[in-house]
């Protein structure tokens, strides 16, 4: 039986900083995961997720300072632990139509349907890795950070998921 | 080797390379077809990576999930309001209002801020408040309205003798004697109310120890927080059909702490949630806020999660849903006045509840203290 101990303080400081991240970060973070697991509705999903154990930790520990990072590292383990679970089934499916279905519409532009055909062939780190690093912005050490590696560990990852978008690429050219 | 020059082309395409890293590079790739095959010149991965930036740039879905997030943190919220602002006015407006209700028929007066605490015979019997039924909510007004169940839990010796002085007077009974008469309840008397027939009584196996419960109902209305959570709760409000409620009323859940409890002298409020899952299920139990004993706590939970619960309906489906209450733990003072007197505990206290005859009716005769000792 799970018991959890909260002061009234607590809670209240928790939710006013859980509501801040929402505002700024929900629809980015939104996005990396849409990316990152290629489907809209699961990455909302997730995102609460990420927004909820946020606002566990921040009950537990109300001087905690919660980065951006904290919030990408809880979304890509979260998204990796799904992609390790579905990798079957994600490599079955090989068409272009199931990489663009998580799109909209007007965002099916030539690149970011190559980049989707790609992030559907990568393995879960190379995704994390040049998601978190050319998508999101973050440097290859601070990726490395969030994802528990070494700054040249990100950077190799990155090389070889740019390698299959390349191949992508020349596929659909 | 690869490795290196595949960390250089990863450093390439995040513009973190050196110029020493991009000369080694270009050598590499001079000599090494496979790798220039595969990664291209510097150009071309500069080209391939900022696809990843045109793609994103071209992104233009702005998911809100920020009401999503309120509702589940709303429920969160409320263990705030539970915690400390609500349960507090709860147990001060109760106490004001302190409306008596004889068994079925409903309030009959008011009394004072204090509870009532008859001595029966062998049990001690905190009576405190009990609200009229809470009125359902009206959609129109946006206020949620809470209804904080007080659950009223008192540790006391057994036996202890009924007081002289708090032998009904003549003028007292004058004054409110259904109060009393509807309020009383004995575990060797006939007349035990309906009302109360959930109360629980456990005994401490060495000595003569037992808790009486009440359960009593009291509906408070607070002003929604000016936070994410105002705009769910409306949206919430109208889509519940029935909430979770454990089968069997309020008073199914039955706290037993253990004997230890008294000895700490353990008392005060314990306010838990369980959630419960479609199938009426609990699943889980959260301490909102704590009695601060954690014998107290654990024993809530362990009476949560005991109890079955009809499930949380929306449009007819059942969903998983929160059921919340609290509990309050007294200590009884009974302990200096029940010392030297003979302790007899009868081994099932608790008798079913049959007529509906007020024992206290006839003044000084069918006290429960100077009654039937078993």
């Amino acid at each position: 039986m799970e018991q959890v101990y909260l002061t009234a303080t607590d809670v209240h400081v928790a939710h006013a900083r859980v509501e801040v991240l929402v505002r700024e970060h929900q629809s980015k973070l939104a996005r990396y995961v849409r990316r990152m697991v290629g489907d809209a509705d699961l990455a909302m999903d997730i995102v609460q997720d990420v927004f909820f154990a946020a606002y566990r930790t921040l009950s537990s520990d109300p001087s905690r300072e919660l980065t951006p990072g904290w919030l990408y590292k809880t979304a890509t383990n979260t998204s990796i632990s799904f992609l390790r679970r579905k990798k079957i089934l994600r490599f079955m499916p090989l068409d272009r139509d199931h990489d663009v279905r998580s799109l909209r519409i007007d965002e099916r532009s030539a690149a970011s349907l190559d980049l989707q055909a790609a992030m559907h062939r990568l393995p879960a780190d190379q995704a994390a890795a040049i998601m978190l690093t050319s998508y999101a912005g973050y440097s290859s050490a601070e990726a490395a950070t969030i994802l528990g590696t070494t700054a040249d560990a990100v950077r190799q990852r990155v090389c070889r998921a740019m390698r299959t978008l390349r191949a992508v690429m020349a596929d659909n050219a | 080797m690869h490795d290196r020059i595949e960390a250089i082309a990863g450093a390439i395409a995040l513009g973190e390379a050196s110029d020493q890293e991009r000369h080694e590079y270009r050598e590499h790739i001079a000599t090494c077809a496979p790798c220039l095959h595969a990664y291209g010149g510097e150009r071309e991965i500069e080209r391939v990576i900022s696809t990843v930036a045109s793609a994103r740039d071209s992104e233009v879905w702005a998911p809100q999930i920020g009401d999503v997030v309120a509702t589940r943190l709303k429920r969160r919220a409320r263990k705030l309001r539970w915690g400390f602002g609500t349960l507090g006015v709860a147990i001060a407006a109760s106490l004001g209002l302190h409306a008596l209700v004889a068994a079925g028929v409903g309030p009959i007066g008011h009394s004072s801020a204090s509870p009532v605490v008859i001595n029966a015979g062998i049990t001690r019997i905190v009576l405190e408040q009990n609200a009229p039924a809470p009125t359902p909510v009206p959609v129109t007004v946006p206020q949620p309205r809470l209804i904080v169940t007080h659950n009223v839990v008192q540790i006391a010796r057994a036996p202890v003798t009924m007081p002289v002085a708090a032998a009904p007077a003549s003028a007292e009974k004058a004054e409110k004697p259904r109060q009393m008469i509807s309020m009383t309840v004995h575990p060797n008397s006939p007349a035990r109310p309906q009302l109360h027939s959930n109360v629980p009584v456990w005994r401490r196996p060495d000595t003569a120890w037992r808790t009486v419960a009440q359960t009593t109902t009291t509906s408070i209305t607070e002003t929604a927080p000016q936070t994410l959570t105002h705009h769910a709760e409306s949206l919430e409000v109208s889509s519940v059909t029935r909430d979770v409620a454990p089968v069997g009323g309020e008073s199914a859940i039955n706290p037993q702490p253990s004997a230890i409890a008294y000895d700490e002298g353990a008392q005060g409020t314990t306010v838990f949630e369980v959630l419960v899952d479609e199938h009426g299920s609990p699943t889980r139990c959260v301490i909102t806020k704590g009695s601060g004993y954690r014998v107290l706590d654990d024993a809530v939970c362990r009476a949560a999660k005991s109890v079955r619960y009809t499930p949380k309906m929306v449009d007819g489906r059942a969903e998983q849903g929160v059921y919340r209450d609290a509990f309050t733990f007294h200590q009884s003072d009974a302990t200096q006045q029940s010392e030297g007197i003979p302790q007899t505990i009868p081994e099932t206290p608790r008798t079913p509840p049959p007529s509906d005859t007020p024992q206290l009716e006839i003044p000084g005769n069918q006290h429960p203290g100077s009654g039937n000792p078993r």
